[in-house]
């Protein structure tokens, strides 16, 4: 099977400072990525950069084709992202928003289609938004422009979906109900999504492979069951970190020397 | 049950498109009727028949003449300067990302009025004026254009600053020449700060412009949906976003420069109609672009009209009669819609 994502030796750096190097791993359909590591390490730089933001140095391939030389709209239908955070300006309804999800699928003269009201219909009912579709999105809650933010995406409909912290604002009940439509999308159209995280527990029950980035620079890449465990999760959070059950649990005193 | 509630949901959408058709088909009429209105009234007024007949038969009638001559072509100097400014409004607040942006934020206005106004100075008028409103906002185009370059991206900030600093060194020049003018220049050159249509000669060029740059709009109206959402989300769903950002420039600043070389500093239009037109019709550009055009360009050929006939023979600025008009309404829709 081919990769759907193949990164070689690339080098993170933000502001000329150089965040993590000669990064490697590659990501194949059907799975689930989570990125850990501590604020300021370069999970959203890493995730902006595969998205075709960002100049970088080294070699990311979709399908075996290098990312620069793939056109923008070609990109938009193979990769995806949700950011972490959106500024709306302009009084827009949830259903409005999430129809520019299917700009990169529409020809130059075409309008949206039955087939593609049909897909955002779909991709607002997954994220639960379908009673809200006539409401402007200034009057939405943190929440709930979240699971907009996330159902645009899911209309856009890439191979690979890019989630920059895709659980922020979102209450315990919608952290679980999101993460599973993910996961279970991934296994049933073999897409691919990777996600930052900063719950290590979510991370451990929804993704199959962890992508650890140290704030020394360097990372540990593979599958959930090698790589996440108290000593990694301690060197990476520079806070020392146990396992009780199946759940990991940091220390809570003030001061620790690790 | 499920899939009948699915298909409701999906006829509810097509009926939104096709209220959008009718609102469309409305700003039409109300451009029609504006229009009709507009030739009809002045300092004197025309009855229906008679334009038909001035129109069909007597070619050499006074009526005709007044028709032909002077209302036709101030009739559509007003739709054509409102039209301009409304769809220049439109794209420049997409642009700059910003609903408080008009079509004059990034001083292309105020190079127009500094190099019209000292036209006006040394006594030149009619093409001279138009030419120098022309090379005034070229000017001011070309250094905004240039500096944005040196930007690592398109910074709507930095360029909006940019546009709000010129401005308020035009408007110090234009203090300037209006404090060492004599009084009789005064007059005219407070009637062309204020925007005016009466020296607006036969307006065939820009129409021309308005409706190439109608159909320019409406090949980049998808676009421009995705680009109210913000620059990276639109580079993620596929937008080249420097060209776009190039063309959105060039399009709506070639637009505001020939509205003011037509008609002088025509204010409220650009700003207010994007924003009636989003409240009633939501905010989709494939519809807003045509119907900025027609909105616009309504309201400026009614105040226009208005201008000519309240205080006739004495003419007002049609910017003044504008605001008076405009603003109320703008302000009750504005609360109205609480949705």
């Amino acid at each position: 099977m081919n990769a759907l994502l193949q990164v070689e030796n690339m080098t993170l750096s933000i502001a000329e400072k150089i965040l993590c190097q000669k990064l490697n791993f590659m990501v194949y359909p059907g799975e689930t990525w989570g990125i850990l590591g501590p604020n300021g390490c370069g999970k959203t730089t890493l995730l902006h950069t595969i998205a075709g933001f960002r100049k970088f140095t080294g070699n990311i391939k979709l399908f075996a084709k290098n990312l620069d030389t793939i056109p923008k709209r070609e990109l938009a239908k193979t990769v995806g992202i949700s950011l972490q955070e959106t500024h709306d300006v302009f009084p827009q309804t949830v259903f409005e928003l999430c129809t520019l999800g299917r700009y990169p699928h529409l020809n130059f003269f075409s309008y949206e289609s039955e087939i593609d009201k049909k897909i955002i219909l779909q991709a607002l009912t997954a994220m639960e938004l379908i009673e809200l579709r006539d409401q402007k999105i200034q009057t939405l809650s943190g929440g709930e422009r979240r699971r907009l933010t996330l159902a645009t995406l899911l209309t856009q409909a890439p191979q690979l979906y890019l989630l920059d912290e895709p659980t922020n604002h979102l209450d315990i009940h919608y952290q679980i109900k999101i993460l599973h439509h993910f996961k279970n999308l991934a296994e049933s159209t073999s897409i691919s999504v990777m996600m930052s995280l900063h719950d290590i527990n979510l991370a451990a029950q929804f993704c199959d492979h962890i992508l650890m980035i140290f704030k020394q620079g360097d990372y540990l890449a593979g599958p959930t069951s090698m790589i996440l465990n108290p000593s990694n999760l301690s060197r990476l959070y520079q806070h020392p970190m146990s396992m009780i059950g199946k759940h990991f649990v940091p220390t809570f005193e003030k001061e620790v020397n690790s | 049950m499920h899939y009948f509630s699915k298909y409701t949901r999906i006829s509810k959408h097509n009926l939104m498109i096709k209220t959008k058709f009718n609102m469309l088909i409305g700003l039409l009429i109300l451009a029609m009727i504006s229009i009709f209105f507009s030739i009809a009234k002045g300092s004197t007024s025309i009855s229906f028949s008679q334009l038909i007949e001035a129109i069909s038969r007597s070619q050499n009638s006074i009526i005709y003449q007044i028709i032909v001559e002077l209302r036709i072509p101030r009739t559509l100097s007003a739709f054509v300067t409102g039209g301009l400014l409304a769809m220049s409004g439109v794209i420049m607040q997409i642009l700059l990302r910003n609903p408080l942006a008009d079509p004059y934020i990034l001083g292309i206005s105020g190079g127009a009025a500094c190099a019209s106004l000292l036209c006006l100075f040394f006594g030149l008028a009619g093409y001279w004026l138009t030419g120098a409103a022309w090379l005034g906002s070229l000017c001011v185009m070309a250094i905004i254009l240039a500096l944005s370059q040196k930007y690592h991206s398109w910074d709507s900030e930095k360029i909006l600053l940019t546009g709000v600093a010129l401005t308020s060194g035009f408007s110090a020049f234009i203090s300037f020449i209006l404090m060492i003018s004599s009084d009789r220049e005064l007059h005219s050159m407070l009637f062309w700060l204020l925007g005016d249509l009466s020296y607006a000669h036969k307006p065939y060029i820009e129409s021309v412009i308005l409706f190439i740059a109608v159909l320019l709009g409406l090949s980049l109206a998808k676009q421009l949906n995705v680009l109210a959402r913000g620059n990276r989300e639109a580079e993620s769903l596929g937008i080249q976003l420097s060209s776009l950002h190039k063309k959105l420039y060039l399009l709506c600043s070639l637009l505001t420069a020939t509205a003011v070389a037509l008609a002088g500093c025509i204010g409220f239009i650009g700003l207010i109609v994007p924003h009636v037109l989003r409240l009633i019709g939501g905010y989709d550009h494939r519809w807003l672009i045509p119907s900025s055009v027609l909105l616009g360009g309504s309201l400026l050929t009614i105040a226009d009209t208005f201008s000519r006939f309240l205080f006739a023979p004495q003419q007002l600025p049609v910017g003044m009669i504008m605001a008076f008009l405009g603003i109320p309404v703008f302000l009750w829709l504005l609360n109205s819609g609480s949705r």
